[in-house]
């Protein structure tokens, strides 16, 4: 789906504009210039304004949108009492034999009184082109037909401030990701689904009036255990994780003060005490993955050594049948029996249908029957065994000895976090007395929290095996009486749709996660060509962790420069967009913002390369826009598409015009 | 209404992957096609009946087999 | 040659091998029921406990099992015959193994959740021992 043109209409500097951008295979990209201030950011934000009714990406604050409403003030305020108008954005969607234009306006005007007003909720509308004709979806639900075209969820992957995109980032990444991973893989069909089975599961059953004493006692437990699961799912959703991302955001914030508190030796202090917190937290990490590969390890020795004897012995038996010379037997069994039961006759040509030859041959059968069993196959195996065996006890303890080490290692940092803890407390400054104190309280609050959330997670768990079992259970009961039969199948077919559908969840998010990281780990070495030797892998696990593997071994996300960043974010962004499946246009404020020269030369080189068959629409600022960077981009754009923004400010209007006047 | 795209098709080689039975799988496609043409449609009674159909469909299948 | 049906192993019964790998502190959490089927049938051998199965509900798939893996029941079964003549019976050598497992799975259970917080330690010190005793 492409952009064909915004058309805006009142909305903010701008009185009404019709902005086209390209649509062009080749030259899919269209720069528009301005300054910051002119109504550049805005020319994104009435995109994302008309399609999801929100504007993201506003730069002026709080205090000064009361004074730059979202109608444009001049317009506003020439307006008649008790005269209105409206603030019109209006989106033309282009596809292949398909054409939408989105519609969203938003009422405006005088009181006869002189107040200006503006309406609390906007009008959207969408409409498709069949033909020469335009007309309403049959259900007509706008919002609908736009998150079929691009979910609102993903939407900060098309449309993004440069600028911003990083700090977007930082902040609880792994939730995000996850929803935007959610949102990709179309799972909320699968929910939808989901959702439609269990409840016409529940009408199912209710079908089912039974008087069975025993299916009663049964559904009453069903019921005792929905509503447990509920209650914790409650405690978890509304109490438990709000509480503890509100006490996480505290302690962060605290943790800043502290880093900037300008009293130098608390800095100092703040600052390894945060190193610290992250060297223990790689310590855990480091000890949970070494005990698990300890039992991995374990448990597939286990067996061979427990019943070593049974190895041993087999072993006795061959050897004994190698000493005899029946192992590898002398003669082929196959062309025994062949010889025996079809030519019947010896190759030197005795005839050996019967008789004493026979007998002869019959024997030889008895002791070849054993070339059947691969011998050398054996042996191999079985020594193979027996070393590894052998080899055991060292390995054990040389996992045990690391992992001591390892929890040495850790016992050290905690007594240092402990002697920093105490320095701090010692100082003698109001303001650090109170951070410190309140920084304990969030730190054991956050803690306590985590143990929670925890043991309710365990519980909802049991509970939900539980509701399990006795739901199979009362299958079964049910099953007892013919009358329930053809109910129960249909209940079977719920049952059966509902587990498969959670596997395939599983493994489709899975397989998609797999795919970003790919794309973002070719996307990111691909631009970051100097530093490309430094960084390892890319990795992101099955919790949405991000990990930029540094040569040395170590997460270098965090270390990455504001530049770095900007690029990996860019690539993340584009391996999630080729995930998706939705050819949605790109929408970049401040691009290169952030980046510095050096990378940003070869970013406007490499970054057309990547997006190829993608519409692009680069909001720039002169100072990211040089001859260079120009020079880089001009194989994807004409003269036709690129402009920039003249701001009248007498009459508070932006203009687009093109970038050679 | 909109045509979705390859996440479509990445569903679809999945149940086809699925380790259960043929009536199943058929089962499974009709829903997910059936939600995908539907998305627009919130009436929950409506989904029921059409639900109903399709289980009524994958037994009689079912049946056929054996 | 020895004929390799597909087959899979087979339990008697389904709960002691769930609670094995759904418990979040067992050793075997999220494991194979492979591997929990080895460890059983190991300790069935070692206590010479075996115990024919009542019913045979088959769901450990051969593939899974490795070379050294499929030797071993090979070997268990020709250690307890005495001679290299069960390798033609794929279906006695399963039996055998089936019904060694069925004997220890029990034992196994009762093992890992009688320490259930240092069950490794256990393990390793039962086979520290064995091997000692060479």
């Amino acid at each position: 789906m492409k952009i064909k043109y915004v058309e805006l209409e009142n909305y903010r500097q701008y009185k009404k504009e019709k902005i086209n951008f390209s649509i062009d295979e080749n030259k899919n990209f269209t720069i528009i210039l301005g300054r910051n201030g002119f109504g550049k950011s805005n020319i994104l934000n009435a995109v994302t304004w008309c399609l999801y009714g929100t504007e993201d990406h506003l730069k002026t604050t709080e205090e000064v949108n009361k004074r730059f409403p979202i109608v444009n003030i001049e317009v506003l305020e020439n307006l008649k009492n008790g005269e209105q108008t409206f603030v019109k954005v209006s989106v033309n969607l282009v596809g292949e034999g398909e054409e939408y234009l989105v519609t969203r306006s938003l009422r405006v005007g005088k009181h006869s009184s002189g107040d200006n007003f503006i309406d609390e909720t906007s009008n959207l509308e969408v409409m498709y082109r069949e033909g020469k004709n335009w007309y309403t979806p049959y259900y007509n639900n706008p919002t609908v037909s736009i998150n079929a075209i691009l979910p609102k969820e993903i939407r900060q992957f098309f449309f993004f401030d440069g600028e911003k995109l990083r700090q977007h980032f930082e902040k609880d990444v792994n939730k995000k990701i996850k929803d935007a991973i959610n949102k990709i893989s179309q799972t909320d069909l699968i929910d939808k689904a989901i959702d439609r089975l269990d409840y016409l599961r529940d009408k199912i059953r209710k079908e089912i009036k039974s008087e069975n004493h025993r299916t009663q006692e049964i559904q009453e437990n069903m019921t005792r255990y929905k509503e447990l699961i509920e209650g914790a799912q409650r405690k978890l959703k509304e109490e438990l994780e709000p509480q503890y991302e509100e006490t996480t955001d505290n302690l962060d914030k605290i943790n800043q003060k502290l880093r900037k508190c300008n009293v130098e030796l608390v800095e100092q202090l703040q600052a390894h005490r945060e190193d610290l917190t992250g060297t223990q937290k790689d310590l855990e990490d480091k000890r949970r993955s070494m005990k698990e590969k300890l039992i991995d390890y374990l448990i597939q020795r286990a067996p061979f050594i427990l019943a070593k004897e049974s190895v041993d012995k087999t072993n006795e038996i061959i050897k004994q049948l190698i000493k005899k010379k029946l192992y590898p037997p002398p003669i082929d069994f196959d062309y025994l029996q062949k010889l025996l039961y079809e030519d019947k006759e010896c190759i030197c040509g005795t005839d050996i249908s019967k008789g004493e030859h026979r007998d002869t041959v019959k024997k030889l059968l008895d002791i070849a029957k054993y070339s059947k069993y691969p011998s050398k196959e054996a042996s191999f195996v079985l020594s193979r065994i027996n070393a590894n065996c052998s080899e055991f006890i060292d390995k054990m303890s040389e996992q045990r000895k690391d992992l001591i080490e390892t929890d040495k290692k850790s016992q050290d940092t905690a007594k240092k976090l402990e002697e920093i803890n105490y320095k701090l407390g010692e100082i003698n400054i109001n303001e650090i007395k109170i951070l410190e104190s309140e920084r304990r309280k969030f730190e054991s609050a956050r803690d306590d929290l985590t143990k929670d959330k925890a043991k309710y997670e365990i519980e909802l768990k049991r509970y939900q095996t539980e509701l399990e079992r006795l739901n199979k259970e009362y299958d079964r009961e049910l099953s007892k009486e013919i009358k329930y039969r053809n109910i129960l199948l249909r209940k079977e077919v719920c049952d059966k749709s509902i587990e498969s559908l959670q596997q395939i969840k599983k493994l489709l998010m899975n397989k998609i996660r797999l795919n970003i990281r790919k794309d973002t780990k070719d996307c990111f070495f691909k631009l970051i060509t100097e530093k490309r030797e430094t960084y390892k892998d890319v990795l992101i696990d099955e919790n949405y962790n991000i990990e930029i593997l540094h040569k040395s071994g170590f997460n270098a996300l965090d270390t990455l420069s504001a530049g770095e960043t900007q690029i990996f974010v860019l690539s993340f962004a584009a391996a999630l967009r080729n995930a998706s499946g939705f050819n949605a246009p790109l929408i970049i404020d401040t691009p290169l913002g952030k980046i510095d020269e050096e990378y940003r030369n070869d970013v406007s080189k490499i970054l057309p390369k990547f997006l190829e068959n993608v519409q692009v629409v680069l909001l720039v600022t002169s100072s990211e826009y040089t001859p260079q960077v120009r020079k880089n981009l001009s194989s994807r754009f004409t003269k036709d598409y690129e402009f920039k923004l003249e701001f009248n400010k007498n009459l508070e209007e932006s203009k687009v015009i093109p970038y050679g006047k | 209404m909109t045509k979705r795209h390859e996440v479509n098709k990445m569903i679809i080689n999945e149940i086809d992957s699925l380790d259960i039975e043929n009536y199943l799988k058929k089962f499974l496609k009709d829903l997910l096609y059936f939600e995908i043409g539907n998305i627009g449609e919130t009436n929950q009674f409506r989904f029921s009946e059409e639900y109903e159909k399709m289980i009524f469909k994958a037994l009689k299948e079912k049946s056929e087999k054996t | 040659m020895e004929s390799k049906e597909q087959r899979d192993l087979a339990y008697e019964n389904k709960d002691d091998y769930e609670k094995l790998t759904k418990d979040r502190l067992s050793p075997f959490y999220k494991r194979d029921y492979r591997d929990v089927f080895l460890l059983a049938l190991a300790m069935g051998v070692s206590k010479n406990m075996s115990r024919p199965l009542k019913k045979r509900i088959p769901n450990i798939p051969l593939r899974g099992f490795t070379e050294e893996e499929k030797w071993f029941l090979k070997s268990i079964a020709i250690s307890k015959t005495g001679n290299m003549e069960i390798l033609s019976d794929s279906k006695e050598i399963f039996k055998i193994a089936e019904e060694y497992a069925n004997g220890g799975i029990k034992l196994l259970v009762r093992e890992v959740f009688e320490n259930i917080s240092n069950y490794d330690e256990v393990l390793e010190e039962e086979l520290r021992e064995k091997v000692k005793n060479k």
